[in-house]
């Protein structure tokens, strides 16, 4: 390992053991299952699930994720990267992959970057293994699509990704993060979008029972930087994932939208930032969450603008479905402006599914169940409406539905 | 530019430090600087309080001193509160009376300045004058003594009225609360009791009127109000204090208690001066059927901290919260507004509208709560915001927790700037740009401030002009 990769791994591993896990009392409004993802609990908990996996029958869920995972092997331009390694990669021309390793001596700041603004316990323990990483790189004024599967396997799965699209580039990126049972997958993403250059970025994020997954993606957007992004959560496993958007320059334009469906058990933890820092970007989040049984939604947003942001839009959204009385969604919106020339706004709600719409359903003909699943469907829809390759959204929503 | 603030000034000719005088310090009893048990005993001894309430006092200020500030998400301004050094009892040693000829004559005056009589005469049916630690004045319509309505101050309404005061007292606000709950447990003085008794309604408004007048001073009052069965009141509370070169505290807590289908309108007019630290507690509890508001309108202080909240405990009770906070050069309005649904169809109604204006800030604060096991609750919660200049910040932080069956939960915000269309069209209609903007905030509030009893929304107009001088350019 590089003197820098090194550095940084020596100083998250003396952080890491520093850092507290998260508590109930830090974590007031979460009700995650904290335990669950604590220390004592953490190794010892997986090894057991992993053996106990060994006399379950396969589920019709664990079938799904192992189609997705060969759709994207054989997906002609594809990445797989499995537990921080490079299983497969069909690369298109434009694009260049290469561990963390070699590009030490190529982008020694960009890496550094990476690993600048570790805040927390987790994506320390990312940060403690520096060299497991792969960086893409668009060469400017390519035009690309590439599928991306991220596979955790192993009890501590770690992988950085560093995702640089070069100037006038566009990438339609679609990534599928497949967590198995028994697996921690710890998941770091940046994407450093250079100038005018634009993302289309679709992820599907599965994962069996008994796995964890935390996921960090930090947006690092150019002027005139676009971005379309849609997300799918529909683990069955509970999960935490941070979207930190950082619009540090003039004319940016993003749109990110995210749908999570919550099975009983399962809290999902989603927590974005969308800071603007320079005049003139546009920024739109959309989250909308369909939670059964005793699932439950935690949400946290924060729409940060600086003074030097004049002129900035700024909206975010959250609509919860409530599909049974135990469903819990919890949603704390937050607004920190400190420009005036500004227009923001953030609204969220909460409602069970409307009983006008079921007995119209109903009437016709569908059980209450098929009217349910129909609402949540359609609910979903809108969040794919900004990917432009259509087929790939029906094959997303098959897999969802 | 200039020459048209000056104008404005002069035509509306009214004083927004209308209440920055004070008289010479002349007090009978003076519990000195800093807290201690000596303090507490000091100020239960000189009220000549019951034991159970010396107890009451002692262990909310063990409780007080264990407890750290909330600086971890509160403004760390609050670390700047030095305990050591604020005056936590001062009181004149004149009794209480019913008529202002009998109330000493600097207290008078103080209270004519600001038109406490002139409005009692006018559209009140009682009104209590606190200055200081102690109330100065009480009086109440006789017709309503005859309904047997109390309207007493809390120091009498603990000796006259124990059987009703102790039954609800430290109930809907426990002592460690928060850090400032604990306080005021320890020290607390003054304050208005009021009991309705079942079925009445109280037309016109009861009036208590809040005067700091000393210097590093804390004023530290205990509102409880009682409405039994089926009655009705309007509480209005006004604020005001001399600006002073030291910091002033004012922590109050204010518990209301509104049983099986009765109303408590609980109305605020806070214009302390901006050195005063404002750190309120207030709480609710709305039985079956009942009904709480609280309408607050935070245009002085230094840091404002005030989060009004509502325990939905009984089926179909409301709660609504109506909130305006103008946030002024190096003001901090953190306000907003708690709802807790514990019963069946509950509903409740959050408006906030802020107007941050030179570097002040003004922050949302809120929080619905719908727990499993509750159903058909409904909360709507809509925060506006305005803001006038470039440095002017707003923030919004609510938490929403939903669960249960058929609730249902909105939360909209949004932050904007004045139409400059509107100050073009005004401007072209000969209005300057600074009456212009004064005229657009108004507007902008408009909604809100007609909610307000008649009297306090014309005031709180010319209030809102004032403040918006010198905004522009």
């Amino acid at each position: 390992m590089g003197c820098i990769l090194k550095k940084i791994s020596d100083s998250a591993k003396e952080r890491f053991e520093k850092i507290p896990f998260p508590h109930r009392k830090d974590e007031y409004w979460r009700f995650a299952d904290l335990p669950s993802w604590g220390v004592d609990s953490l190794f010892n908990y997986f090894s057991t699930s992993m053996r106990e996996k060994g006399d379950k029958a396969e589920s019709e869920y664990l079938l799904r994720m192992r189609r997705r995972e060969r759709e994207v092997d054989c997906s002609p331009t594809s990445i797989v990267i499995s537990d921080g390694q490079i299983m497969s990669a069909d690369l298109p021309k434009g694009i260049t992959a290469m561990s963390f390793l070699a590009a030490e001596d190529e982008i020694p700041d960009e890496l550094e970057a990476f690993y600048g603004d570790c805040r927390g316990k987790f994506d320390t323990l990312q940060a403690a293994r520096a060299e497991s990483g792969v960086v893409l790189r668009v060469r400017d004024g390519a035009d690309l699509v590439l599928d991306l599967a991220l596979v955790s396997k192993l009890p501590l799965s770690t992988v950085g990704v560093l995702v640089i699209v070069g100037e006038s580039a566009s990438l339609k990126l679609r990534r599928s993060v497949l967590n198995y049972a028994g697996s921690f997958g710890v998941l770091r993403f940046r994407y450093v979008l250079k100038p005018k250059s634009s993302l289309e970025l679709a992820t599907v994020k599965m994962s069996e029972e008994g796995a964890r997954s935390y996921e960090r993606e930090d947006f690092s957007l150019g002027d005139g930087a676009k971005v379309r992004d849609a997300l799918a959560q529909i683990g069955l496993s509970p999960s935490r994932h941070e979207r930190n958007f950082y619009l540090e320059s003039c004319g940016v334009d993003l749109d990110t939208r995210a749908f999570l469906n919550i099975p009983g058990g399962v809290t999902h933890d989603l927590r974005t930032e969308q800071r603007h820092s320079r005049q003139l970007s546009k920024s739109d989040l959309a989250v909308k969450a369909a939670v059964s049984g005793n699932g439950a939604l935690a949400f946290t947003g924060l729409i940060g603008v600086l003074p030097e942001a004049q002129k900035t839009d700024a909206y975010q959204s959250c609509r919860s479905l409530l599909l049974s009385d135990e469903a819990k969604a919890q949603a704390a919106p937050v607004l920190e402006i400190c420009a005036n020339d500004v227009a923001c706004s953030h609204g969220c709600a909460v409602s069970k599914p409307d009983d006008d719409q079921l007995f119209y359903m109903h009437q016709r003909g569908l059980s209450l169940d098929d009217a349910r699943g129909l609402i949540v469907k359609s609910f979903a829809e809108t969040t794919f409406a900004e990917i432009g390759d259509r087929q790939f959204v029906d094959s997303l929503m098959d897999l969802i539905f | 530019m200039a020459e048209s603030l000056d104008n404005v000034h002069s035509e509306l000719n009214l004083d927004r430090s209308v209440g920055d005088f004070s008289f010479a310090e002349d007090y009978a009893y003076d519990a000195g600087v800093g807290l201690n048990e000596d303090v507490v005993k000091y100020i239960s001894g000189v009220k000549r309080e019951d034991p159970w309430i010396l107890e009451f006092r002692l262990k909310a200020l063990k409780a007080f001193e264990s407890m750290k500030n909330p600086t971890h998400w509160a403004s760390k301004k609050l670390d700047e509160l030095d305990f050591s050094k604020i005056r936590f009892y001062l009181a004149k040693g004149a009794k209480k009376t019913r008529s202002w000829d009998e109330v000493p004559e600097d207290v008078k005056k103080t209270f004519e300045r600001l038109g406490v009589p002139e409005q009692e005469r006018a559209f009140l049916a009682g009104v209590e004058a606190q200055f200081d630690s102690e109330s100065a004045y009480s009086n109440m319509k006789s017709h309503l003594e005859k309904d047997g309505v109390i309207f007493v101050d809390s120091t009498e309404g603990l000796m006259k009225y124990p059987e009703i005061f102790r039954k609800y007292f430290g109930k809907v606000i426990p002592i460690s609360d928060n850090k400032y709950s604990a306080l005021n447990s320890a020290v607390f003085s003054g304050g208005s009791f009021i009991y309705v008794p079942k079925g009445v309604k109280v037309k016109q408004p009861l009036q208590a009127y809040f005067r700091i007048n000393a210097e590093s001073f804390g004023q530290f009052e205990r509102t409880l109000i009682i409405a039994d069965e089926g009655a009705e009141l309007m509480y209005m509370e006004g604020c005001t204090a001399p600006k002073f070169e030291t910091g002033t505290l004012h922590s109050a807590v204010v518990e209301l208690v509104a049983l099986k289908g009765a109303k408590i309108q609980y109305v605020t007019v806070q214009n302390w001066s901006d050195n005063v630290f404002n750190l309120v507690t207030k709480r609710g509890v709305a039985e079956e059927g009942a009904q709480i508001r609280w309408i607050d309108c935070n245009i002085g202080s230094g840091i404002t901290m005030k989060y009004p909240a509502v325990v939905l405990k009984g089926r179909e009770s409301r709660g609504e919260v109506i909130s305006i906070a103008l946030a002024n050069k190096k003001q901090h309005q953190d306000t907003g507004a708690k709802m807790m649904h514990l019963a069946d169809s509950t509903t409740s109604n959050i408006v906030s509208k802020s107007v941050s204006i030179s570097d002040g800030r003004a922050s949302y604060r809120g929080m619905v709560y719908m727990p499993r096991g509750v159903s058909k609750c409904k909360n709507n919660t809509v925060c506006d915001a305005l803001l006038i200049n470039s440095n002017s910040r707003t923030d919004t932080y609510p938490a929403v927790i939903c669960s249960g069956q058929n609730n249902s939960v909105q939360h909209e915000a949004s932050v904007s700037k004045v139409s400059e269309e509107q100050i073009f069209y005004m401007r072209q209609r000969g209005l300057s740009e600074s009456e212009a903007m004064s005229l657009s905030v108004n507007g902008f509030v408009n909604d809100l401030v007609r909610e307000f009893p008649m009297e306090y929304s014309v005031e709180l107009r010319r209030l809102i002009e004032l403040q918006m001088e010198g905004s522009v350019g």
